[in-house]
């Protein structure tokens, strides 16, 4: 295959309508993209139709099985456990969505960077991530929980932080393959400076990969969000959290309590899903691997 | 191309694991909450020599340490306290008494008419080395009580500069008689409680500071310290605290068999020269290490563990353990209490002005339903004492106002009493100081107007109540427009960085923790050293001029009195936020037996497994 072709193919494999056309032959990354929408809706528009008050502590109503009233049942401050299912996943998909927007942006700057500097540049700014994935996260974030108070912001930034590492080898191996191609030659023949390069030819032809592992990067972050909550170091009253639900509720597992469990273990389980589904489908329809 | 990649099998997987976890939890059901538990099983069968009992510890409470002093810095947890070095006077795990008089290595003290010198007359007991206890023994160990306290006042928890062991000293008059003279004269009753404190430690064979080093002489200071420091040095080595033959040198019914420094778990076999009271029949006892109670459940439910103790969240599986051969009985631990403690050195956001006001504390109190939190599902669900004072549930000291509440919940009491003193509540919002000053109706100190009143509450992450009842009480304070600031600690993590008397630096960190429940002295639960200005635990820097007299009164006075009106003044001064006293559950297999006082003792975690034994 001449490199004439492999330019062409790339070109109609980012050609965003060509993607979707794709996209739209693939039944799971559809199904993951709706039910994405499901649980996003659910969410964010649920308060409206099922308003709760997640605020104020309910002695006398907590632990309450599902019933009239509570759907879900109530939890062991006697929230409304529907209500908290969908506070607690505005918060879970907001840390989601931040993290991996904060990873891929430095990921992918971070990456392409290194992929057109090559050398010496390359070689250091690499092992510079090879030290830092080293860095046990789990270790390393509870050490910060010990000293710091987690919130939405910080988490995303602590995970976001430590996510990027990935999405800049990723974005460093296209920039690889993309800068030795005949637009990226003519584009510095014709005196283009690295930044614009950078911004307007690499990076857009990159797009593929980077939409591919934000996609990624909020599953896992929504996992990893989970993790610690589930840990006891996510967020806290009057801020819900899937992970931190899922932690109170497993806490009370001997009780019985197992609307606690199932409903924000399903959540979680189904809005990770999804958004694997998505992402696989993605990769295919933008024709390339992101991994 | 349809395919399932390793993500989204990950994902499947999680998912099962979701289910299969909760499907774990199983066994008991709400309706087992009429379970009974007060009443203790009487004892029963005929008692067979042998087997191994297997203990539950306190979950995140593994022991690290085995020299039975920790220095503060070590952080340290200790082994068997008092299975393998008794103290001079066994406490008492009944609420109403002092000391246990058939397991402690001496007779009740004698005083002199001034209370000035007290005579002690030790029992025979036997180290495991076949040497008799003698009041040498009590010699050395008050010496090396003293070295550790010379080192840093933080080494001792019980410990008040210039109060008890400063000022008394201690000496073998014969080789069973000791005689303690005191420069102050303290209530008998406290000074017992002491001595149930001071651990027993062989001075022949510890008094060296270097392995087959020169025996010292302990009774100087300098020999002393060499001591300790080389005891504490040995301490250290986790992985020898089995093999040194250090510590195989005991007086107490057991001896180590085994540690492993990994999790904490360790076993103890019987010293076959202890001459105590008990048969000692079983051939082993195990004590395993937990990281979380729920564990300690499905051990219990797997059959695993013999002996232990569960917190009040699990009130609902009594039934399901009694199904599984178990016996259960549950009460509020004597002389516990459970409170939200209070940094009053805390600067941030001006806490200390705004908590240094006996209103504040007071309006605080009031938003604490305790009743709403044993009645909860959520908290305590019906297993739970409502407690007012230092002194907890059931003590010979009670407060003068008996069962009655000084500040009982009632949000609108506590509104007024803030806004009668220049606050603005906002309900849900910021309440502000409006009219700053020290005057009547003023905010009071040091509070400037606009002031609000925000601040952080650590909550232990363990076990599940104590989050559940902060989050209560931070409802409660959202409502009148004060912001209260969750934030989950682990337990040990607590234990080590939040007190302003061991850990200064963090003094910031926290306004209020809830680390659980605290454990005065049974029988006599005396606050010195917890709520006096000098007291080396008094995490919060508490500091009321007129409580000190108390605490004095009742430390060092005759007056039988003077502790009931100690802990009157402590609960209307509020040094703490009072919640109520979760039961603490007590589990065994109804194979095993023993005096039924040897199980309400495991409410005080006083382990006496030389008195149990299995029967058919």
């Amino acid at each position: 295959m001449t490199s004439h072709a492999v330019d062409a193919e790339i070109t109609t494999a980012r050609n965003p309508v060509s993607a979707l056309r794709r996209l739209r032959r693939h039944p799971l990354g559809l199904a993951g993209g709706l039910l994405l929408l499901l649980i996003a809706g659910f969410c964010f528009l649920g308060p409206l139709l099922h308003p709760t008050n997640q605020t104020d502590v309910d002695l006398l109503n907590a632990a309450l099985p599902p019933g009239p009233g509570h759907p879900l049942g109530t939890d062991t401050n006697g929230f409304d456990v529907l209500g908290r299912l969908m506070a607690g996943g505005q918060v879970s998909l907001q840390i989601g969505l931040l993290a991996a927007l904060f990873a891929t942006t430095i990921g992918t700057v971070y990456g392409a960077v290194a992929g057109l500097a090559g050398g010496v540049v390359d070689g250091f700014l690499m092992r510079l991530v090879d030290v830092m994935l080293s860095i046990p996260f789990l270790f390393f974030v509870l050490i910060l929980s010990a000293r710091f108070h987690a919130n939405t912001l910080s988490l995303s930034l602590v995970i976001g932080g430590f996510s990027w590492l990935l999405s800049a080898r990723l974005v460093r191996g296209e920039v690889l393959t993309l800068r030795v191609r005949e637009f990226v030659l003519a584009a510095r023949v014709m005196g283009a400076s690295r930044r614009r390069i950078i911004l307007t030819h690499l990076i857009p032809n990159a797009l593929g990969v980077i939409i591919v592992n934000i996609t990624f990067q909020v599953a896992d972050a929504i996992l990893v969000v989970a993790a610690l909550g589930f840990l006891g170091f996510g967020t806290t009253y009057p801020t819900a959290d899937w992970g931190s639900q899922l932690a109170s509720g497993v806490t009370y597992i001997s009780a019985d309590y197992w609307w606690l469990i199932y409903p924000v273990g399903g959540c979680i389980v189904l809005t990770v899903l999804a958004l694997n589904l998505l992402a696989d489908a993605l990769r295919d329809a933008v024709g390339r691997r992101a991994d | 191309m349809t395919h399932v990649s390793g993500r989204q099998l990950s994902a499947a997987l999680a998912a099962i694991a979701v289910l299969a976890t909760a499907c774990t939890g199983g066994g008991g059901s709400t309706k087992d909450v009429a379970g009974s538990y007060a009443t203790p099983p009487k004892q029963t069968g005929t008692p067979k020599d042998g087997g191994t009992a297997t203990v539950a510890l306190t979950p995140g409470l593994s022991p690290n340490y085995i020299y039975p002093y920790p220095p503060a810095s070590a952080n340290g947890t200790v082994i068997a306290r008092g299975l393998m070095w008794r103290s001079l006077y066994r406490p008492s795990g009944a609420g109403d008494q002092i000391i246990d008089a058939e397991l402690s290595l001496a007779e009740q003290p004698s005083y002199s008419p001034d209370r000035k010198t007290v005579t002690i007359r030790m029992r025979d007991y036997t180290w495991s080395n076949g040497t008799p206890v003698t009041a040498d023994d009590v010699v050395f160990s008050f010496a090396l009580l003293k070295a550790a306290l010379a080192e840093s006042p933080a080494n001792w928890s019980f410990y008040t500069p210039g109060q008890f062991p400063d000022g008394v000293s201690a000496e073998a008059t014969a080789p069973d008689t000791l005689t303690l003279r005191l420069e102050t004269a303290y209530n008998p009753s406290y000074l017992l409680s002491m001595l149930t404190l001071l651990y027993v430690m062989p001075s022949k064979e510890w008094n060296i500071a270097r392995p087959g080093g020169p025996h010292l002489d302990y009774t100087q200071p300098k020999h002393a310290k060499a001591i300790y420091k080389y005891l504490t040095k040995e301490s250290e080595s986790q992985s020898t605290f089995a093999s040194n033959p250090l510590w195989q040198v005991v007086n107490g019914p057991y001896r180590l068999k085994s540690f492993d420094s990994t999790t904490g778990s360790f076993s103890l076999v019987p010293n076959e020269s202890y001459k105590g009271p008990g048969d000692s029949r079983l051939d082993q006892i195990d004590f395993k290490a937990f990281t979380s109670a729920a564990a300690v459940l499905n051990q219990f439910k797997a059959g695993n563990l013999t002996v232990g103790t569960l917190d009040s969240s699990f009130i609902t599986q009594i039934g399901a353990l009694k199904a599984k051969g178990y016996n259960v009985y549950g009460a509020p631990a004597p002389a516990r209490f459970d409170s939200l403690t209070i940094n009053f050195k805390n600067t941030a956001g001006n806490f200390d002005k705004i908590i240094a006001q006996a209103y504040v504390r007071q309006a605080l109190q009031r938003l604490i339903d305790q009743q709403g939190y044993i009645a909860s599902r959520g908290i305590y669900n019906g297993a739970g004492s409502p407690n007012y004072s230092t002194a907890g549930n059931g003590s010979p000291y009670p407060p003068a106002f008996g069962d009655k509440a000084p500040f009982p919940y009632d949000p609108a009491a506590a509104e007024k009493l803030l806004t009668d003193n220049g606050w603005k509540v906002v309900p849900n919002g910021s309440t502000t100081c409006e009219r700053p000053g020290t005057g009547p109706g003023e905010c009071g100190a040091g509070i400037p107007r606009g002031q609000t009143i925000s601040f952080t509450l650590a909550s232990a992450n363990t076990p599940a109540y104590v989050g559940a009842r902060d989050v209560a009480f931070a409802s409660a304070a959202k409502k009148l427009g004060i912001d209260v600031k969750i934030v989950t600690k682990a337990l040990n993590y607590m234990y080590a960085n939040y007190g302003n008397t061991f850990a200064p630096a963090t003094t910031n960190e926290w306004a209020m923790q809830d680390f659980g429940p605290l454990y005065l002295a049974a029988g006599y639960p005396s606050s010195n050293t917890v709520f006096n200005t000098e007291g080396s635990f008094n995490l919060g820097s508490y500091h009321n001029a007129e409580v000190d007299k108390s605490i004095d009164a009742s430390t060092f006075g005759a007056d039988a009195k003077a502790l009931s009106t100690e802990v009157t003044r402590l609960a209307e001064d509020l040094p703490v936020l009072f919640l109520p006293t979760p039961h603490t559950l007590v589990v065994w297999k109804d194979t095993l037996s023993g005096p039924q006082s040897s199980f309400n003792a495991l409410l005080s975690f006083l382990y006496t497994p030389e008195l149990w034994y299995f029967h058919d």
